[in-house]
């Protein structure tokens, strides 16, 4: 089993360099399917880019954690940030919308990562917001 | 992310979108497809070259796509790799906006509705 942390101050760009973190631990791991690994920065940049456009702390940008952990048949991915609570597994699914012009527009990032992860749960910790996802 | 873009001699605007998708594209990105979907009633989105979609891309397909049904016209998505497809079914994008495998059955696809 391997594990990985990085931290950062949360921004648009900071997006960016998370993903490349996380591609980086799975190519330390070659025998993973390109499957899980796509679903894993999937998942990831869909819940951090959240954490950048919409959470907030009255004393500047949040701060997101990630850890990755690998072993030989699943990935765990712990999201943390200290922005203002908010669970994603709250947030209301996106109904069956019957044809392209009743769609709604947003709402589809939870969505593809609750498709997308075998697991996901939410805990408040403190100040920290932490979102588990289990990837097999 | 590059967006690249074209008009067929039959009149059909071909968006192609290459690289990574990343959060500070997607401004660009909705501008880009706004001014190049205006007027527009055959709408095709190349998605061969795309690495990474996420869903605030998707939401700009999904608007687009709307706007060019609206005016009787229709938009396909074209040849989308097997990292993004598993997205566009994740996002429910899928059964919104039809998926062609190549440039003739999108052809196709969008002269036909607009027929």
């Amino acid at each position: 089993m391997s594990l990985y942390r990085k931290e950062v101050a949360a921004s648009v760009h900071s997006v960016s360099r998370i993903i490349t973190w996380a591609e980086a631990a799975a190519r330390q791991h070659p025998d993973l399917s390109s499957a899980p690994v796509n679903a894993m920065l999937v998942c990831i940049q869909e819940l951090v880019s959240n954490i950048a456009l919409h959470s907030r702390r009255p004393d500047g940008a949040p701060t997101v954690k990630v850890a990755i952990q690998i072993d030989a048949e699943r990935i765990s991915v712990c999201i943390e940030d200290n922005g203002q609570p908010f669970d994603p597994m709250k947030q209301a699914p996106i109904k069956f919308e019957k044809d392209l012009a009743s769609a709604y527009l947003g709402g589809r990032g939870v969505r593809i990562v609750r498709q997308l992860a075998g697991e996901m749960s939410y805990v408040r910790v403190g100040e920290w917001n932490r979102v588990l996802l289990e990837i097999a | 992310m590059s967006i690249e873009s074209e008009v067929t001699s039959k009149g059909i605007m071909i968006i192609k979108l290459i690289g990574r998708m990343q959060l500070q594209d997607l401004q660009g990105m909705e501008d880009t497809f706004r001014k190049l979907i205006k007027g527009r009633s055959a709408v095709i989105v190349d998605l061969s070259e795309l690495l990474v979609l996420f869903s605030m891309g998707i939401r700009t397909l999904i608007q687009s796509a709307q706007t060019v049904e609206l005016r009787g016209g229709k938009m396909v998505l074209m040849a989308p790799t097997k990292d993004v497809l598993v997205v566009l079914k994740a996002s429910g994008a899928s059964a919104l906006i039809p998926i062609c495998a190549d440039l003739e059955d999108a052809e196709i696809t969008v002269l036909r509705s607009t027929a």
